[in-house]
């Protein structure tokens, strides 16, 4: 009876684990970018359309060079990680958009490169995250995009984030974009 | 042989033209229209709500300051009159005057400037949002109400104000 109890449990488990999805790397890329998915998040505001997407983990890795995995899982899992582009969608260069004298191309420019992880915060639940680092993708005007990079402290994720952006360069004033706990707590695993 | 081709001909004709009518009523009665009263939209838009808490924080630094400042100069003519003031101390109290209206000024402008901007902000958003309630919703006209004449009249099952309401905040909050 015992013996049987303890089969019925192993199999429920292996059932759960073969339950959890694994994506090579370019189902785990189609994954993150698909809004379905819960992951990646639009807003269009007049002329502009914000996207915010979470990277999870196994993504960045999924993306990276194969080397010490572990060691590489454990540097990333210190922080959450966020991809985020300001797109102007009747193109040119995004920089230049309705130029006044505080907000020209070069201050624009140092505003993303230095400044504009103050433009950005998680709440989740009652905590407010601040973002601790941005990378700006510079493009030199091949897109009408500013690409960022964001990273936040590690998060809990059995809790809805709501990311906000507050821009201070093109006058959109503050966005929000939410990530719900449903769709954060089941990611997928990288099948290598 | 020929009258009878051209009358059915013309009994073709004007059957066609006949589904060709009925198709544009149908038509014309498919388009969707509504509207919403935009003065309730934007109060209960939780955008708005935000702001108007930043603006009144910015509000109440702009009242303790001028009024620090005019307490200051109410303080300064009061010992002024209870003296024989000198010219210089009247010069002087002249400048601290000019100074306090210049202040005042500039300060109360920054102020209404800052909620302009929080006005176009907020009618931004709510035109955007709008715009794709009605293309998610199959509208071909969503008109704003506010009371000046602009919707003089409308069916009240054409209201989608508490909808609206609805969809622009839960579009804010990033759903």
């Amino acid at each position: 009876m015992r013996v049987s109890r303890q089969l019925y449990i192993a199999l429920i488990g292996m059932l759960l684990l073969s339950c959890t999805k694994q994506l090579n790397e370019k189902e785990y890329a189609q994954y993150v970018s698909n809004p379905e998915n819960g992951l990646r998040k639009d807003q269009v505001v007049g002329d502009f359309e914000l996207s915010a997407m979470y990277e999870p983990v196994e993504y960045i890795l999924s993306l990276e060079q194969p080397g010490d995995i572990e060691t590489r899982r454990n540097e990333l899992n210190e922080y959450e990680h966020f991809q985020f582009r300001i797109k102007l969608n009747t193109g040119g260069n995004i920089l230049m958009h309705n130029e006044t004298s505080e907000h020209n191309e070069v201050t624009r420019i140092n505003h993303f490169s230095f400044m504009c992880h103050q433009d950005f915060m998680i709440i989740s639940d009652a905590d407010t995250s601040k973002c601790v680092g941005a990378i700006y993708s510079r493009n030199y005007n091949l897109t009408p995009t500013i690409d960022l990079s964001l990273a936040f402290n590690q998060l809990e994720k059995d809790e809805n984030w709501q990311l906000i952006y507050t821009d201070q360069q093109f006058n959109l004033g503050r966005t929000k974009f939410l990530f719900k706990k449903e769709y954060l707590s089941d990611l997928p695993e990288f099948k290598k | 042989m020929q009258i009878k081709r051209l009358v059915i001909t013309s009994v073709i004709m004007s059957f066609l033209s006949m589904i060709g009518v009925g198709l544009l009523l149908v038509r014309e009665e498919e388009k969707k229209t509504a509207f919403f009263m935009s003065a309730e939209v934007y109060n209960e838009f939780d955008y708005k709500k935000e702001l108007e808490q930043e603006l009144s924080l910015i509000e109440n630094d702009v009242r303790q300051s001028v009024d620090s400042l005019e307490r200051d100069l109410k303080l300064t003519l009061e010992y002024l009159k209870s003296i024989s003031p000198t010219d210089e101390q009247l010069t002087r109290f002249e400048m601290k005057q000019n100074y306090f209206f210049q202040y005042k000024q500039t300060e109360e402008g920054r102020y209404s400037e800052k909620a302009q901007e929080y006005y176009g902000l907020i009618w931004d958003r709510i035109n955007g949002y709008v715009q794709e309630y009605g293309k998610d919703n199959d509208y071909v006209y969503i008109f704003g109400a506010n009371g000046d004449g602009s919707v003089m009249y409308a069916d009240d099952n054409e209201n989608i104000t508490e909808d609206l309401i609805a969809y622009v905040n839960s579009k804010y909050a990033g759903e």
